[in-house]
């Protein structure tokens, strides 16, 4: 009895190394991942420091192509930005909240080609106002596309899509 | 001599309810003893509370992994437990509320006016909490905050809070749903609304 138990944890081990070697690094895993980072860079905890602001936006800025889109905000946030412009971007965004959270929810990713690739997300933003002081909740349904470079996956546009129309 | 066990249940009691009388405690020793004594009759007569309790370990294995499993699927992909966050829906759905989403709502039936439906968006581990209003084909309008569909006014209870919108007359489209959350003390432009997909419904809050 004790040999079967060992023996199927064993295979079960041998299973889930396989699983991981096969799957583990995908290019799908890769874009997950860099939807992670991204919302890791882009959250900000009460109290950060400058370094832990600089690092994050400097990280922020490494995850976008030379040229990335926004478009479907139907704000003045709509236009084509650079990395650098992200980076500057985000530094301004991030004074305006004393807190923020960004999430990814509902992932799906489509790699069309072993260069290009899509993702549709809902991403949620949480935080406190740094002015106000009030906190505020906004979700979005979006689209991402990505363009592999030199081995990283890399933004090239995000669209809003409207869920509602009025 | 009191027993050891009987002793420490003695001194749990005193340290639970350290006003208790002295009969009270008594009391309790002598039902501590009744069921030590209940428990040994039960051993002299092949009795084992771990074998009542699990009768075979493989099955009560089994069955906790089977039950495991259903429950999983069960709030996985039939009553899907939700927070209701921001208040677009008060005060029918306070924020910070808690409830399930019910996915067979519509299993066998379909979307009544006046539902209130829950929207999925790019999946459904966030969704929107809304109310359909109008059908494909149908006008919706608003004139002072009172709302109007195909040139009628509709009665509407579940809204408590003062509304002063203004929308101009449009028609919903095929395959779509007209929807409004029920605070309209909320600015129009800060409030979510207005037709949507009929196939992004995906079900309805259980209470």
């Amino acid at each position: 009895m004790v040999k079967r138990l060992f023996l199927l944890v064993l295979i079960l081990a041998a299973a889930g190394i396989l699983y991981w070697l096969i799957k583990g690094d995908s290019d799908e895993v890769r874009i997950r991942k860099s939807f992670e980072t991204f919302a890791r860079a882009a959250s900000k905890e009460a109290g950060e420091g400058t370094t832990a602001l600089l690092i994050k936006t400097q990280t922020l800025g490494k995850l976008f192509d030379e040229k990335c889109s926004l478009e479907g905000t139907k704000t003045f946030l709509d236009g084509n930005y650079t990395p650098e412009e992200v980076t500057s971007n985000a530094v301004m965004a991030r004074k305006h909240a004393s807190s923020l959270s960004m999430r990814f929810h509902d992932l799906t990713v489509n790699i069309s080609s072993p260069e290009d690739a899509s993702a549709r997300f809902t991403v949620r933003v949480t935080g406190i106002s740094a002015n106000a002081g009030g906190s505020f909740s906004e979700s979005r349904e979006m689209n991402a596309t990505l363009r592999k470079k030199e081995g990283k996956w890399l933004f090239t546009s995000f669209k809003v899509i409207d869920v509602f129309e009025k | 001599m009191k027993e050891p066990a009987a002793c420490l249940s003695l001194v749990c009691f005193r340290a639970i309810f350290p006003k208790a009388r002295k009969d009270m405690a008594n009391s309790f020793l002598q039902f501590f003893m009744n069921l030590r004594s209940r428990r040994e009759q039960l051993r002299g007569q092949g009795f084992s509370f771990k074998h009542f309790l699990f009768p075979d370990t493989k099955k009560s294995l089994l069955r906790a992994l089977l039950l495991i499993a259903l429950a999983y699927a069960f709030f996985r992909w039939i009553c899907l437990p939700v927070i209701i966050s921001g208040g677009s829906m008060e005060p029918t759905y306070a924020a910070h509320g808690f409830n399930f989403c019910w996915r067979p709502a519509y299993l066998f039936s379909s979307p009544q006016k006046g539902d209130v439906v829950m929207l999925r968006m790019a999946g459904q581990e966030v969704m929107l909490l809304k109310r359909i209003l109008a059908f494909p084909g149908e006008t919706v309008e608003f004139r002072k905050g009172k709302l109007y569909v195909n040139g009628a006014p509709v009665d509407e209870p579940y809204v408590k809070s003062p509304c002063d919108w203004e929308l101009s007359p449009r028609t919903v489209d095929e395959g779509k749903v007209y929807v409004i959350g029920d605070n309209r003390g909320m600015s129009i432009d800060g409030h979510k609304f207005g037709q949507t997909e009929i196939k992004r419904i995906a079900g309805k809050p259980l209470w």
